[in-house]
Protein backbone atom coordinates (compact mmCIF):
# COMPACT_ATOMS: atom_id res chain seq x y z
CA UNK A 1 0.00 0.00 0.00
CA UNK A 2 1.28 3.50 -0.88
CA UNK A 3 2.19 5.70 2.13
CA UNK A 4 -0.30 8.38 0.97
CA UNK A 5 -3.11 5.79 0.82
CA UNK A 6 -2.14 4.44 4.24
CA UNK A 7 -2.23 7.98 5.61
CA UNK A 8 -5.70 8.53 4.13
CA UNK A 9 -6.90 5.28 5.76
CA UNK A 10 -5.43 6.21 9.12
CA UNK A 11 -6.77 9.76 9.04
CA UNK A 12 -10.24 8.58 8.01
CA UNK A 13 -10.38 5.97 10.78
CA UNK A 14 -9.07 8.37 13.40
CA UNK A 15 -11.67 10.92 12.27
CA UNK A 16 -14.41 8.32 12.65
CA UNK A 17 -13.28 7.59 16.23
CA UNK A 18 -13.18 11.26 17.18
CA UNK A 19 -16.38 12.03 15.25
CA UNK A 20 -18.43 9.33 17.01
CA UNK A 21 -18.80 11.33 20.24
CA UNK A 22 -21.09 14.37 20.46
CA UNK A 23 -22.93 16.27 23.21
CA UNK A 24 -25.58 13.53 23.43
CA UNK A 25 -22.90 10.92 24.15
CA UNK A 26 -21.00 13.13 26.57
CA UNK A 27 -24.10 13.77 28.65
CA UNK A 28 -25.86 10.41 28.31
CA UNK A 29 -22.76 8.27 28.93
CA UNK A 30 -21.74 10.11 32.08
CA UNK A 31 -25.30 10.20 33.36
CA UNK A 32 -25.77 6.49 32.72
CA UNK A 33 -22.38 5.53 34.18
CA UNK A 34 -23.07 7.45 37.41
CA UNK A 35 -26.50 5.84 37.90
CA UNK A 36 -26.23 2.39 36.35
CA UNK A 37 -22.49 1.67 36.22
CA UNK A 38 -21.72 -0.38 33.12
CA UNK A 39 -25.09 -2.12 33.18
CA UNK A 40 -25.95 -0.33 29.92
CA UNK A 41 -22.62 -0.88 28.15
CA UNK A 42 -24.34 -3.54 26.02
CA UNK A 43 -26.51 -0.77 24.54
CA UNK A 44 -23.38 0.97 23.27
CA UNK A 45 -22.20 -2.28 21.68
CA UNK A 46 -25.62 -2.71 20.05
CA UNK A 47 -25.66 0.91 18.85
CA UNK A 48 -22.18 0.64 17.35
CA UNK A 49 -23.15 -2.51 15.42
CA UNK A 50 -26.40 -0.88 14.23
CA UNK A 51 -24.96 2.47 13.15
CA UNK A 52 -21.90 0.85 11.54
CA UNK A 53 -24.19 -1.49 9.58
CA UNK A 54 -26.39 1.35 8.28
CA UNK A 55 -23.49 3.75 7.66
CA UNK A 56 -21.76 1.06 5.57
CA UNK A 57 -25.02 0.30 3.76
CA UNK A 58 -25.81 3.94 3.00
CA UNK A 59 -22.27 4.58 1.75
CA UNK A 60 -22.52 1.51 -0.51
CA UNK A 61 -25.85 2.79 -1.84
CA UNK A 62 -24.32 6.20 -2.50
CA UNK A 63 -21.38 4.65 -4.34
CA UNK A 64 -23.79 2.69 -6.52
CA UNK A 65 -26.56 5.25 -7.09
CA UNK A 66 -24.68 8.54 -6.54
CA UNK A 67 -27.72 9.64 -4.54
CA UNK A 68 -27.82 10.45 -0.81
CA UNK A 69 -30.20 9.10 1.84
CA UNK A 70 -32.92 11.76 1.83
CA UNK A 71 -33.17 11.71 -1.95
CA UNK A 72 -33.74 7.96 -1.74
CA UNK A 73 -36.38 8.24 0.96
CA UNK A 74 -38.41 10.58 -1.23
CA UNK A 75 -38.14 8.54 -4.41
CA UNK A 76 -38.66 5.19 -2.68
CA UNK A 77 -41.50 5.93 -0.26
CA UNK A 78 -43.12 9.01 -1.78
CA UNK A 79 -43.17 12.73 -0.97
CA UNK A 80 -45.72 12.41 1.88
CA UNK A 81 -43.58 9.96 3.87
CA UNK A 82 -40.47 11.97 3.06
CA UNK A 83 -42.12 15.25 4.16
CA UNK A 84 -43.12 13.75 7.53
CA UNK A 85 -39.57 12.46 7.90
CA UNK A 86 -38.16 15.83 6.87
CA UNK A 87 -40.20 17.76 9.46
CA UNK A 88 -39.30 15.33 12.24
CA UNK A 89 -35.62 15.20 11.28
CA UNK A 90 -35.40 19.00 10.97
CA UNK A 91 -36.97 19.54 14.40
CA UNK A 92 -34.66 17.06 16.12
CA UNK A 93 -31.51 18.06 14.22
CA UNK A 94 -32.30 21.74 14.83
CA UNK A 95 -32.46 21.07 18.59
CA UNK A 96 -29.20 19.16 18.34
CA UNK A 97 -27.49 22.08 16.55
CA UNK A 98 -28.46 24.23 19.53
CA UNK A 99 -27.27 21.58 22.00
CA UNK A 100 -23.93 21.05 20.22
CA UNK A 101 -23.33 24.80 19.95
CA UNK A 102 -24.04 25.11 23.67
CA UNK A 103 -21.60 22.22 24.23
CA UNK A 104 -18.84 24.22 22.52
CA UNK A 105 -19.71 27.21 24.73
CA UNK A 106 -19.79 25.02 27.87
CA UNK A 107 -16.31 23.65 27.08
CA UNK A 108 -15.04 27.23 26.73
CA UNK A 109 -16.78 28.15 30.00
CA UNK A 110 -14.99 25.32 31.81
CA UNK A 111 -11.66 26.54 30.44
CA UNK A 112 -12.20 30.20 31.31
CA UNK A 113 -15.04 30.36 33.89
CA UNK A 114 -16.70 33.01 31.66
CA UNK A 115 -20.45 32.20 31.45
CA UNK A 116 -21.35 29.99 28.51
CA UNK A 117 -24.02 32.37 27.20
CA UNK A 118 -21.24 34.86 26.41
CA UNK A 119 -19.45 32.16 24.42
CA UNK A 120 -22.48 31.08 22.37
CA UNK A 121 -22.29 33.95 19.81
CA UNK A 122 -18.49 33.54 19.62
CA UNK A 123 -18.87 29.82 18.92
CA UNK A 124 -21.54 30.55 16.28
CA UNK A 125 -19.29 33.11 14.57
CA UNK A 126 -16.39 30.64 14.60
CA UNK A 127 -18.61 27.96 13.02
CA UNK A 128 -19.74 30.39 10.31
CA UNK A 129 -16.18 31.46 9.47
CA UNK A 130 -14.85 27.90 9.32
CA UNK A 131 -17.76 26.70 7.19
CA UNK A 132 -17.03 29.54 4.79
CA UNK A 133 -13.26 29.19 4.69
CA UNK A 134 -12.26 25.54 5.10
CA UNK A 135 -12.78 22.73 2.58
CA UNK A 136 -15.08 19.87 3.60
CA UNK A 137 -12.43 17.19 4.11
CA UNK A 138 -10.04 19.45 6.04
CA UNK A 139 -12.84 20.46 8.40
CA UNK A 140 -13.82 16.83 9.00
CA UNK A 141 -10.24 15.71 9.62
CA UNK A 142 -9.32 18.58 11.96
CA UNK A 143 -12.18 18.09 14.39
CA UNK A 144 -12.00 14.30 14.05
CA UNK A 145 -8.32 14.23 14.97
CA UNK A 146 -8.72 16.77 17.79
CA UNK A 147 -11.62 14.67 19.05
CA UNK A 148 -9.14 11.83 19.55
CA UNK A 149 -7.96 13.64 22.66
CA UNK A 150 -11.12 12.14 24.18
CA UNK A 151 -9.05 8.97 24.54
CA UNK A 152 -7.92 10.60 27.78
CA UNK A 153 -11.11 9.07 29.26
CA UNK A 154 -9.70 5.59 28.49
CA UNK A 155 -6.41 6.50 30.20
CA UNK A 156 -8.38 7.89 33.17
CA UNK A 157 -10.05 4.49 33.69
CA UNK A 158 -6.60 2.97 34.32
CA UNK A 159 -5.47 5.81 36.55
CA UNK A 160 -8.53 5.48 38.76
CA UNK A 161 -7.24 1.98 39.60
CA UNK A 162 -10.58 0.24 39.22
CA UNK A 163 -11.71 -3.07 40.63
CA UNK A 164 -11.76 -4.80 37.24
CA UNK A 165 -13.92 -7.63 38.53
CA UNK A 166 -16.56 -5.13 39.67
CA UNK A 167 -16.47 -3.36 36.28
CA UNK A 168 -16.88 -6.70 34.48
CA UNK A 169 -19.64 -7.76 36.83
CA UNK A 170 -21.51 -4.49 36.20
CA UNK A 171 -21.06 -4.77 32.43
CA UNK A 172 -22.38 -8.33 32.39
CA UNK A 173 -25.46 -7.58 34.51
CA UNK A 174 -27.95 -6.01 32.10
CA UNK A 175 -30.42 -4.98 34.78
CA UNK A 176 -31.01 -1.92 36.99
CA UNK A 177 -28.81 -1.81 40.11
CA UNK A 178 -30.37 -1.62 43.58
CA UNK A 179 -32.44 1.54 44.04
CA UNK A 180 -33.19 1.95 40.32
CA UNK A 181 -36.36 0.87 38.52
CA UNK A 182 -36.89 -0.98 35.25
CA UNK A 183 -38.74 1.95 33.59
CA UNK A 184 -35.80 4.26 34.38
CA UNK A 185 -33.35 1.63 33.10
CA UNK A 186 -35.33 1.23 29.87
CA UNK A 187 -35.61 5.01 29.47
CA UNK A 188 -31.82 5.21 29.47
CA UNK A 189 -31.63 2.33 26.98
CA UNK A 190 -33.69 4.58 24.68
CA UNK A 191 -31.57 7.63 25.53
CA UNK A 192 -28.29 5.86 24.76
CA UNK A 193 -29.61 4.46 21.49
CA UNK A 194 -30.88 7.93 20.57
CA UNK A 195 -27.51 9.46 21.45
CA UNK A 196 -25.40 6.88 19.63
CA UNK A 197 -27.50 6.01 16.57
CA UNK A 198 -28.40 9.45 15.31
CA UNK A 199 -30.18 9.91 11.94
CA UNK A 200 -28.10 13.01 11.22
CA UNK A 201 -24.99 10.81 11.10
CA UNK A 202 -26.59 8.88 8.23
CA UNK A 203 -27.57 12.01 6.30
CA UNK A 204 -24.16 13.51 6.84
CA UNK A 205 -22.31 10.32 5.96
CA UNK A 206 -24.17 9.67 2.71
CA UNK A 207 -24.25 13.32 1.64
CA UNK A 208 -20.53 13.56 2.39
CA UNK A 209 -19.96 10.50 0.19
CA UNK A 210 -21.78 12.24 -2.68
CA UNK A 211 -19.80 15.43 -2.10
CA UNK A 212 -16.49 13.56 -2.06
CA UNK A 213 -17.56 11.68 -5.24
CA UNK A 214 -16.87 8.27 -3.76
CA UNK A 215 -16.55 5.45 -6.24
CA UNK A 216 -16.19 1.65 -5.92
CA UNK A 217 -12.45 2.08 -5.28
CA UNK A 218 -13.24 4.01 -2.09
CA UNK A 219 -15.35 1.22 -0.61
CA UNK A 220 -12.47 -0.45 1.24
CA UNK A 221 -11.39 2.82 2.85
CA UNK A 222 -14.98 3.56 3.84
CA UNK A 223 -15.41 0.08 5.36
CA UNK A 224 -12.20 0.37 7.35
CA UNK A 225 -13.31 3.77 8.64
CA UNK A 226 -16.68 2.43 9.71
CA UNK A 227 -15.66 -1.00 11.00
CA UNK A 228 -12.63 0.19 12.96
CA UNK A 229 -13.49 3.83 13.71
CA UNK A 230 -17.03 3.36 15.05
CA UNK A 231 -16.18 0.49 17.45
CA UNK A 232 -13.26 2.49 18.82
CA UNK A 233 -15.66 5.44 19.19
CA UNK A 234 -17.91 3.06 21.13
CA UNK A 235 -14.96 2.20 23.37
CA UNK A 236 -14.61 5.90 24.16
CA UNK A 237 -18.29 6.04 25.09
CA UNK A 238 -17.88 3.06 27.44
CA UNK A 239 -14.80 4.71 28.97
CA UNK A 240 -16.91 7.80 29.78
CA UNK A 241 -19.50 5.52 31.43
CA UNK A 242 -16.72 3.72 33.33
CA UNK A 243 -15.07 6.84 34.82
CA UNK A 244 -18.46 8.20 35.88
CA UNK A 245 -19.21 4.82 37.50
CA UNK A 246 -15.89 4.72 39.33
CA UNK A 247 -16.13 8.26 40.72
CA UNK A 248 -19.85 8.96 41.16
CA UNK A 249 -21.78 5.71 41.56
CA UNK A 250 -20.93 4.91 45.19
CA UNK A 251 -21.33 8.57 46.21
CA UNK A 252 -24.86 8.59 44.70
CA UNK A 253 -24.02 11.60 42.51
CA UNK A 254 -26.39 12.34 39.61
CA UNK A 255 -24.68 13.86 36.58
CA UNK A 256 -26.49 17.01 35.44
CA UNK A 257 -23.78 19.05 33.69
CA UNK A 258 -20.93 18.75 31.25
CA UNK A 259 -18.62 19.86 34.07
CA UNK A 260 -19.41 16.57 35.84
CA UNK A 261 -18.54 14.57 32.72
CA UNK A 262 -14.93 15.84 32.80
CA UNK A 263 -14.46 15.96 36.59
CA UNK A 264 -13.38 12.27 36.87
CA UNK A 265 -10.59 12.90 34.34
CA UNK A 266 -9.30 15.76 36.49
CA UNK A 267 -9.42 13.55 39.59
CA UNK A 268 -7.54 10.80 37.77
CA UNK A 269 -4.99 12.74 35.73
CA UNK A 270 -4.84 16.25 37.18
CA UNK A 271 -4.95 19.56 35.34
CA UNK A 272 -3.22 18.28 32.20
CA UNK A 273 -5.77 15.48 31.89
CA UNK A 274 -8.61 17.93 32.43
CA UNK A 275 -7.20 20.29 29.78
CA UNK A 276 -6.91 17.43 27.26
CA UNK A 277 -10.47 16.33 28.05
CA UNK A 278 -11.72 19.90 27.49
CA UNK A 279 -9.96 20.04 24.11
CA UNK A 280 -11.69 16.76 23.27
CA UNK A 281 -15.10 18.05 24.38
CA UNK A 282 -14.57 21.24 22.38
CA UNK A 283 -13.56 19.32 19.25
CA UNK A 284 -16.33 16.73 19.58
CA UNK A 285 -19.10 19.29 20.06
CA UNK A 286 -17.66 21.66 17.45
CA UNK A 287 -17.47 18.85 14.91
CA UNK A 288 -20.99 17.74 15.76
CA UNK A 289 -22.23 21.34 15.38
CA UNK A 290 -20.88 21.30 11.83
CA UNK A 291 -22.35 17.86 11.12
CA UNK A 292 -25.81 18.66 12.46
CA UNK A 293 -25.81 22.03 10.72
CA UNK A 294 -24.88 20.52 7.38
CA UNK A 295 -27.42 17.76 7.90
CA UNK A 296 -30.27 20.29 8.15
CA UNK A 297 -29.09 21.89 4.90
CA UNK A 298 -28.76 18.49 3.20
CA UNK A 299 -32.23 17.39 4.35
CA UNK A 300 -33.92 20.52 2.96
CA UNK A 301 -31.90 20.63 -0.27
CA UNK A 302 -32.36 16.95 -1.01
CA UNK A 303 -36.11 17.05 -0.40
CA UNK A 304 -36.76 20.16 -2.50
CA UNK A 305 -34.17 19.32 -5.15
CA UNK A 306 -31.95 22.35 -4.60
CA UNK A 307 -28.32 22.27 -5.54
CA UNK A 308 -26.27 21.71 -2.40
CA UNK A 309 -22.86 21.03 -1.09
CA UNK A 310 -19.81 22.33 0.65
CA UNK A 311 -17.66 21.68 -2.40
CA UNK A 312 -19.60 24.29 -4.40
CA UNK A 313 -19.09 28.01 -3.93
CA UNK A 314 -21.87 29.44 -1.68
CA UNK A 315 -23.38 31.42 -4.56
CA UNK A 316 -23.83 28.21 -6.58
CA UNK A 317 -25.85 26.68 -3.76
CA UNK A 318 -27.48 29.82 -2.41
CA UNK A 319 -30.57 28.19 -0.87
CA UNK A 320 -28.47 25.48 0.80
CA UNK A 321 -26.09 28.09 2.21
CA UNK A 322 -28.99 30.31 3.34
CA UNK A 323 -30.72 27.40 5.10
CA UNK A 324 -27.51 26.55 6.97
CA UNK A 325 -26.95 30.16 7.99
CA UNK A 326 -30.60 30.51 9.08
CA UNK A 327 -30.43 27.34 11.16
CA UNK A 328 -27.25 28.56 12.84
CA UNK A 329 -28.93 31.87 13.65
CA UNK A 330 -32.01 30.08 14.99
CA UNK A 331 -29.91 27.71 17.11
CA UNK A 332 -27.91 30.64 18.51
CA UNK A 333 -31.11 32.51 19.37
CA UNK A 334 -32.56 29.39 21.03
CA UNK A 335 -29.38 28.86 23.07
CA UNK A 336 -29.47 32.50 24.19
CA UNK A 337 -32.97 32.07 25.64
CA UNK A 338 -31.10 30.40 28.58
CA UNK A 339 -32.98 27.14 28.04
CA UNK A 340 -30.98 24.35 29.70
CA UNK A 341 -28.87 22.75 26.93
CA UNK A 342 -28.55 19.47 28.84
CA UNK A 343 -32.34 19.10 29.10
CA UNK A 344 -32.65 19.95 25.40
CA UNK A 345 -30.02 17.31 24.62
CA UNK A 346 -31.88 14.60 26.52
CA UNK A 347 -35.23 15.48 24.90
CA UNK A 348 -33.61 15.72 21.44
CA UNK A 349 -31.91 12.31 21.66
CA UNK A 350 -35.13 10.68 22.87
CA UNK A 351 -37.09 12.14 19.95
CA UNK A 352 -34.19 11.28 17.66
CA UNK A 353 -34.65 7.65 18.75
CA UNK A 354 -38.32 7.80 17.70
CA UNK A 355 -37.27 8.75 14.15
CA UNK A 356 -34.76 5.95 13.64
CA UNK A 357 -37.04 3.47 11.83
CA UNK A 358 -38.12 6.15 9.34
CA UNK A 359 -34.46 6.61 8.39
CA UNK A 360 -33.43 2.95 8.44
CA UNK A 361 -36.35 1.47 6.48
CA UNK A 362 -35.71 3.10 3.06
CA UNK A 363 -31.96 2.46 3.35
CA UNK A 364 -32.60 -1.24 4.04
CA UNK A 365 -35.12 -1.45 1.16
CA UNK A 366 -32.75 0.11 -1.36
CA UNK A 367 -29.76 -1.84 -0.07
CA UNK A 368 -31.73 -5.03 -0.77
CA UNK A 369 -32.85 -4.04 -4.25
CA UNK A 370 -30.80 -6.17 -6.67
CA UNK A 371 -31.95 -4.08 -9.67
CA UNK A 372 -30.62 -0.87 -8.18
CA UNK A 373 -27.62 -2.23 -6.30
CA UNK A 374 -26.38 -5.02 -8.58
CA UNK A 375 -23.24 -6.61 -7.11
CA UNK A 376 -23.23 -4.14 -4.22
CA UNK A 377 -26.62 -5.32 -2.86
CA UNK A 378 -26.78 -6.40 0.80
CA UNK A 379 -25.35 -9.78 1.67
CA UNK A 380 -26.79 -12.07 4.36
CA UNK A 381 -24.83 -10.47 7.17
CA UNK A 382 -25.85 -6.91 6.20
CA UNK A 383 -29.47 -7.99 5.88
CA UNK A 384 -29.53 -9.87 9.16
CA UNK A 385 -27.90 -7.02 11.11
CA UNK A 386 -29.97 -4.39 9.28
CA UNK A 387 -33.24 -6.20 9.99
CA UNK A 388 -32.43 -6.79 13.66
CA UNK A 389 -31.40 -3.12 14.05
CA UNK A 390 -34.60 -1.98 12.32
CA UNK A 391 -36.69 -4.21 14.63
CA UNK A 392 -34.96 -2.78 17.71
CA UNK A 393 -35.37 0.76 16.41
CA UNK A 394 -39.13 0.20 15.97
CA UNK A 395 -39.44 -1.01 19.58
CA UNK A 396 -37.37 1.95 20.77
CA UNK A 397 -39.45 4.35 18.69
CA UNK A 398 -42.71 3.07 20.20
CA UNK A 399 -41.39 3.05 23.78
CA UNK A 400 -39.53 6.39 23.76
CA UNK A 401 -42.29 8.90 24.54
CA UNK A 402 -44.22 6.70 27.02
CA UNK A 403 -40.97 6.08 28.93
CA UNK A 404 -40.09 9.78 28.79
CA UNK A 405 -43.42 10.61 30.44
CA UNK A 406 -43.57 7.65 32.84
CA UNK A 407 -40.11 8.33 34.27
CA UNK A 408 -40.26 12.15 33.94
CA UNK A 409 -37.21 12.01 31.67
CA UNK A 410 -35.49 9.48 33.88
CA UNK A 411 -35.78 11.48 37.08
CA UNK A 412 -38.12 9.07 38.87
CA UNK B 1 -54.31 13.75 2.87
CA UNK B 2 -56.70 15.38 5.40
CA UNK B 3 -56.67 12.17 7.43
CA UNK B 4 -52.88 12.16 7.51
CA UNK B 5 -52.78 15.79 8.61
CA UNK B 6 -55.33 15.07 11.34
CA UNK B 7 -53.32 12.05 12.48
CA UNK B 8 -50.16 14.16 12.62
CA UNK B 9 -51.91 16.91 14.60
CA UNK B 10 -53.38 14.31 16.98
CA UNK B 11 -49.96 12.72 17.49
CA UNK B 12 -48.36 16.12 18.15
CA UNK B 13 -51.14 16.97 20.66
CA UNK B 14 -50.67 13.62 22.38
CA UNK B 15 -46.94 14.24 22.77
CA UNK B 16 -47.57 17.78 24.07
CA UNK B 17 -50.16 16.53 26.60
CA UNK B 18 -47.83 13.72 27.66
CA UNK B 19 -45.00 16.18 28.24
CA UNK B 20 -47.34 18.47 30.19
CA UNK B 21 -48.40 15.47 32.31
CA UNK B 22 -44.73 14.80 33.05
CA UNK B 23 -44.44 18.26 34.60
CA UNK B 24 -47.62 17.96 36.67
CA UNK B 25 -47.30 18.49 40.44
CA UNK B 26 -47.74 15.52 42.83
CA UNK B 27 -51.41 14.94 43.62
CA UNK B 28 -51.31 12.37 46.41
CA UNK B 29 -49.43 11.89 49.69
CA UNK B 30 -47.59 8.91 48.24
CA UNK B 31 -46.51 10.89 45.17
CA UNK B 32 -45.55 13.90 47.29
CA UNK B 33 -43.39 11.70 49.52
CA UNK B 34 -41.73 10.18 46.43
CA UNK B 35 -40.96 13.64 45.02
CA UNK B 36 -39.59 14.66 48.42
CA UNK B 37 -37.26 11.67 48.38
CA UNK B 38 -36.09 12.50 44.83
CA UNK B 39 -35.56 16.14 45.79
CA UNK B 40 -33.47 15.19 48.82
CA UNK B 41 -31.40 12.73 46.76
CA UNK B 42 -30.75 15.39 44.12
CA UNK B 43 -29.73 17.96 46.73
CA UNK B 44 -27.40 15.46 48.41
CA UNK B 45 -25.84 14.78 45.00
CA UNK B 46 -25.35 18.52 44.47
CA UNK B 47 -23.67 18.90 47.88
CA UNK B 48 -21.35 16.00 47.14
CA UNK B 49 -20.39 17.12 43.66
CA UNK B 50 -19.48 20.56 45.04
CA UNK B 51 -17.32 18.82 47.66
CA UNK B 52 -15.57 16.82 44.91
CA UNK B 53 -14.76 20.05 43.03
CA UNK B 54 -13.54 21.80 46.18
CA UNK B 55 -11.29 18.93 47.23
CA UNK B 56 -9.95 18.51 43.69
CA UNK B 57 -9.20 22.26 43.46
CA UNK B 58 -7.54 22.27 46.89
CA UNK B 59 -5.36 19.33 45.84
CA UNK B 60 -4.44 21.09 42.58
CA UNK B 61 -6.08 18.34 40.48
CA UNK B 62 -8.37 20.71 38.55
CA UNK B 63 -8.08 24.32 37.45
CA UNK B 64 -9.75 27.03 39.53
CA UNK B 65 -11.76 28.07 36.47
CA UNK B 66 -13.27 24.60 36.09
CA UNK B 67 -13.88 24.27 39.84
CA UNK B 68 -15.66 27.65 39.89
CA UNK B 69 -17.97 26.48 37.10
CA UNK B 70 -18.61 23.19 38.90
CA UNK B 71 -19.53 25.02 42.11
CA UNK B 72 -21.78 27.48 40.25
CA UNK B 73 -23.54 24.56 38.55
CA UNK B 74 -24.11 22.83 41.91
CA UNK B 75 -25.47 26.01 43.49
CA UNK B 76 -27.79 26.70 40.54
CA UNK B 77 -29.11 23.14 40.63
CA UNK B 78 -29.62 23.16 44.39
CA UNK B 79 -31.59 26.42 44.18
CA UNK B 80 -33.73 25.15 41.29
CA UNK B 81 -34.38 21.75 42.90
CA UNK B 82 -35.37 23.29 46.21
CA UNK B 83 -37.54 25.97 44.58
CA UNK B 84 -39.38 23.42 42.43
CA UNK B 85 -40.24 21.33 45.48
CA UNK B 86 -41.23 24.39 47.51
CA UNK B 87 -43.64 25.37 44.70
CA UNK B 88 -45.77 22.24 45.15
CA UNK B 89 -48.59 22.42 47.70
CA UNK B 90 -48.16 19.60 50.23
CA UNK B 91 -51.06 17.38 51.36
CA UNK B 92 -52.32 18.49 54.80
CA UNK B 93 -50.48 15.67 56.60
CA UNK B 94 -47.12 16.44 54.99
CA UNK B 95 -46.68 20.17 55.65
CA UNK B 96 -43.90 19.34 58.12
CA UNK B 97 -42.07 17.31 55.50
CA UNK B 98 -42.19 20.25 53.11
CA UNK B 99 -40.69 22.53 55.78
CA UNK B 100 -37.91 20.08 56.54
CA UNK B 101 -36.96 19.56 52.88
CA UNK B 102 -37.09 23.24 51.97
CA UNK B 103 -35.10 24.19 55.09
CA UNK B 104 -32.39 21.71 54.10
CA UNK B 105 -32.51 23.12 50.54
CA UNK B 106 -32.13 26.69 51.83
CA UNK B 107 -29.17 25.71 54.03
CA UNK B 108 -27.49 23.94 51.13
CA UNK B 109 -28.06 26.87 48.74
CA UNK B 110 -26.67 29.31 51.33
CA UNK B 111 -23.59 27.13 51.92
CA UNK B 112 -22.95 26.79 48.19
CA UNK B 113 -23.42 30.54 47.69
CA UNK B 114 -20.75 31.18 50.36
CA UNK B 115 -18.40 28.81 48.53
CA UNK B 116 -19.11 30.46 45.18
CA UNK B 117 -18.47 33.94 46.60
CA UNK B 118 -15.19 32.78 48.17
CA UNK B 119 -14.14 31.27 44.83
CA UNK B 120 -15.02 34.48 42.96
CA UNK B 121 -12.99 36.47 45.52
CA UNK B 122 -10.05 34.15 44.98
CA UNK B 123 -10.07 33.01 48.63
CA UNK B 124 -9.02 29.49 47.70
CA UNK B 125 -7.42 28.91 51.08
CA UNK B 126 -10.90 28.96 52.66
CA UNK B 127 -12.31 26.35 50.32
CA UNK B 128 -11.14 23.15 51.98
CA UNK B 129 -12.74 24.48 55.17
CA UNK B 130 -15.92 25.14 53.15
CA UNK B 131 -15.81 21.58 51.82
CA UNK B 132 -15.81 20.41 55.44
CA UNK B 133 -19.02 22.39 56.04
CA UNK B 134 -20.75 20.68 53.15
CA UNK B 135 -20.12 17.19 54.55
CA UNK B 136 -22.56 17.52 57.51
CA UNK B 137 -25.18 18.93 55.12
CA UNK B 138 -24.76 15.91 52.83
CA UNK B 139 -25.11 13.61 55.88
CA UNK B 140 -28.24 15.47 57.01
CA UNK B 141 -29.75 15.09 53.53
CA UNK B 142 -28.83 11.39 53.45
CA UNK B 143 -30.51 10.83 56.80
CA UNK B 144 -33.61 12.82 55.73
CA UNK B 145 -33.78 10.80 52.51
CA UNK B 146 -33.71 7.53 54.44
CA UNK B 147 -36.49 8.67 56.76
CA UNK B 148 -38.68 9.82 53.86
CA UNK B 149 -38.12 6.52 52.05
CA UNK B 150 -39.01 4.50 55.11
CA UNK B 151 -42.24 6.43 55.52
CA UNK B 152 -41.45 8.32 58.71
CA UNK B 153 -40.64 11.96 58.78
Amino acid sequence: MKPSKLLAFTLGTLSAIGGFIDIGDLVADALVGARFGLALAWVTVLSVVGIACYAEMSARITVQTRRPAFDLIRSRLGPGYALAGLLGALAVTGLLVMAELSGVALALQLATSVHYLLWVPVAAALVLVLVWVLPFETMERIYGLLGLTMLVFVVAVWHLIPDWFRLWSSATTPAPPAGETWPAYLFFVVTLIGAQMTPYEMFFFSSGAVESRWGPKDLTEMRVNVLVGFPLGGLLAIAIQAVAFLVFFDAGIQVEHLSETVLPVGLALGKIGLAIALIGVFAATFGATLETLFSTGYQLAQYFGWSYGKVQPPAQAARFTTSIASMLLLATALALTTINPITVTIVAVVFSATLLPFTFLPVLLVGNDQQVMGDLANGRLSNALGTITLGISILVSLAAVPLLVLTRAGTS
Amino acid sequence: MTRRVLALVAAALLVALALWYGQAPPRSSEMYRKRAEETVQAMRSQAQVATFWLRAASAGRVTREAATVGIEDAEGDAGATSAEFAGWDPPADLVGLRDEVTDAGDDLTDALADVRIAAHHGQWGRLSEAAGQLDPLADRLASLGTRVREGGR
